[in-house]
């Protein structure tokens, strides 16, 4: 393994692998920062210029592109409240309320400091598996994927930001919406109404643009917006430094969100989309101040940025081990392997186990550049949220139109953000949880098509699989554990309160 | 605002029954087919009858500070900014995407108060990303031309 890893760093080190993978993350950057484009379009876009190259120089291209996207979206979900893609919506929940109490700066440095950090962690997750992964993987059937996703939306309730009901509200109208157009498994378009744009359901980037960026649009055009505090250049990087130092202080909540992240991305056909959510869902359960999240609390953001970058180690995990892609970026990753004649897979760690660990390298070392990058750029990005609101109105209206239609070129995407930005501006002002609804319609085709799976396979025995029995427990775990901290807390304080008070 | 929210969530509870009643009654879809729309819609309308009946009893919390408090202004102008801002589609699909979104900043700007010379370089800006960027580098097949132009 430590020949490997040698071999893996001579790999990287070649000039024009450590050249593309710069230009790669700027690319990247450039992507994740415009809505719409996630790192899907990233890897479709520089999959073409790969061809020919060495094996190590172009997946490296590709993957450090892909890497470093939802690091880029961070920045319109904290600075605009506009997500990036899809998972960069749970980062808007509390990177945006800060940027509008004028700590934006700290939101930022914390983002990209858990970014960073997170990816690495992914990276060193994806270096020490590689070897045992196959039979972890192998015993990973339909019941347990199924109760992973079950695990996910558990917490719609608890993104509910002050009423659980109105969390679950939200969930459930996420996983109704999710079931519009073709059924996955009988192949039946469900609720179409006879119109032709429903027979593929309702998209994602329009659903999250349409919740969070439209509402916020018209509040800046109508001056419902309360004015941002006006910052300095200096104060700015003072912020950041200060967001820097959050993340590093809270070392618990940062791997415990970054492993999140890993093993979401190893389950495959969970979805990336997923690991955000169930990160910052897990880090307000197990807080001590859950009613700061929502409110602009910098652990809101942590969680779901480590997560997300985390999350494509795991993914990479079994793309290299099994050669099944975690995500759908992966999947186009593993185009790129078959473009330059490789064949992930059992094999290829046996045959190729340099280029894996070079690749693994390349994810981290994409993260660490893209943080240098943005933290060096972020104070003149923050600008952009000083502008008069009747001016940054329009723009972000310009930006949103452009990534809606570019998700899939499809003019009526456009038409159905602004639609479903009605619906947004309702949920935000009766404090109804959008990233719930959001949850709940990246999670509902999951549940659907794996429930129906494992009880076609299984009936309810299911639940006796000793996997099954694990997830059950943490689930159980998971959901009490805020009411247990709380409730052990208190008993504590009492003990010592009586201990006092014998005294 | 107890009201509204009722009304949305009875709004909300037509929707959802509304379309199982399309599902089983109008396309006639087999239960195996509806079985998880139901148990979704079934779930949610549980807990919106909950949330109707806490409302009605005044025992839902509230959201406090929810509605951001509206600027000065009268009604109508607010509805001027809202119809502007949302010109957006309209222009669109009339004029294209590059054209229309720089024709449509330009416009915008220029009613927000702007000089000429930033809103002329904000709707050449505009062009720049949508037709530079979008168009010839990233090979996004945008509309150039309006929904209405023969082919």
């Amino acid at each position: 393994m430590l020949a490997s890893v040698a071999d893996g760093f001579a790999l990287f080190l070649d000039a024009e692998v450590l050249l593309l993978c710069v230009l790669a993350v700027f690319v990247g950057l450039l992507l994740g920062v415009l809505p719409g484009l996630g790192g899907l379009t990233a890897l479709a876009l520089l999959l073409p210029f790969i061809y020919g190259m060495e094996p190590m120089a172009g997946l490296g291209f590709l993957l450090a592109a892909h890497a470093v996207v939802y690091t880029g979206g961070a920045l319109t979900s904290i600075a605009l409240g506009i997500p990036g893609s899809g998972p960069n919506a749970a980062t808007v929940i509390d990177g945006y309320p800060m940027t509008r109490a004028g700590k934006g700066g700290i939101a930022l440095g914390a983002a990209f400091a858990s970014s960073g950090l997170g990816g690495v962690v992914g990276v060193i997750a994806l270096v020490g598996l590689l070897p045992f992964l196959q039979p972890i993987v192998f015993h990973i059937g339909s019941p347990e994927t199924f109760l992973f996703a079950v695990m996910g939306i558990i917490y719609v309730g608890v993104l509910g930001e002050r009423s659980m009901a109105r969390g679950l509200i939200a969930g459930g109208l996420g996983v109704f919406l999710a079931l519009f157009g073709y059924d996955r498994l009988q192949g039946v378009p469900r609720f179409w109404l006879d119109f032709d744009y429903l027979l593929d359901g309702i998209r994602l980037v329009p659903l999250v643009l349409g919740l969070f960026a439209v509402p916020e649009i018209l509040d800046l055009a109508l001056g419902r917006r309360a004015e941002t505090p006006a910052v300095g250049r200096r104060d700015r990087f003072a912020q950041i430094g200060e967001g820097l130092k959050a993340t590093i202080f809270r070392p618990y909540l940062l791997i415990k969100s970054s492993l999140l992240g890993v093993f979401i991305g190893i389950v495959p056909g969970v979805g990336g989309d997923t690991a955000p959510f169930v990160a910052y869902a897990s880090a307000k359960q197990t807080s001590a101040t859950p009613e700061a999240f929502g409110n602009g609390c910098v652990e809101g953001v942590i969680a779901p940025e480590a997560s997300n970058n985390a999350k494509e180690g795991g993914a990479l995990v079994t793309t290299l081990a099994l050669g099944i892609p975690g995500s759908a970026g992966m999947s186009l990753l593993l185009g790129g392997f078959l473009l330059l004649g490789l064949e992930p897979g059992p094999d290829f760690l046996a045959n190729h186990m340099d280029l894996a660990v070079g690749l693994a390298i390349v994810l981290a070392f994409a993260n660490l550049v893209a943080v240098v990058v943005m933290i060096a750029a972020s104070p003149l990005l923050l600008k952009i949220a000083d502008l008069r609101p009747q001016v940054l109105a329009p723009i972000l209206a310009v930006l949103v139109v452009l990534g809606a239609y570019a998700y899939q070129n499809e003019p009526l995407d456009v038409v159905a953000t602004f639609v479903i930005g009605a619906l947004g501006c309702a949920m935000k002002a009766m404090g109804y949880s959008r990233p719930a609804l959001v949850l709940g319609f990246v999670m509902a085709p999951l549940i659907e098509t794996y429930l129906h799976i494992t009880l076609q396979a299984y009936g309810m025995s299911f639940l006796l699989r000793p996997g099954s029995l694990v997830l059950l427990v943490l689930i159980v775990m998971g959901l009490s554990w805020g009411r247990l901290r709380r409730y052990f807390l208190a008993a504590a304080a009492r003990y010592g309160g009586n201990g006092n008070a014998k005294r | 605002m107890r009201s509204v929210e009722t009304a949305f969530l009875l709004l909300l509870a037509a929707f959802l029954a509304g379309f199982c009643a399309l599902g089983l009654f109008y396309y006639d879809y087999s239960l195996a087919l509806m079985r998880f729309p139901l148990l979704a819609a079934g779930g949610t309308l549980v807990v919106v009858i909950v949330q109707v009946v806490a409302l009605r009893r005044g025992t839902a919390p509230m959201q406090v500070g929810a509605t951001p408090a509206i600027a000065p202004g009268g009604e109508r102008r607010r509805v001027r900014e809202a119809l502007l801002l949302l010109s957006v589609l309209p222009m669109v699909f009339l004029l294209g995407f590059p054209a229309g979104l720089a024709v449509y900043l330009l416009g915008v700007l220029r009613c927000a108060g702007e000089t000429w010379g930033f809103s002329l370089a904000a709707a050449a800006a505009s062009l720049g990303l949508s037709y530079g960027i979008f168009v010839k580098a990233m090979g996004v097949p945008l509309p150039l031309l309006p929904y209405w132009w023969p082919y």
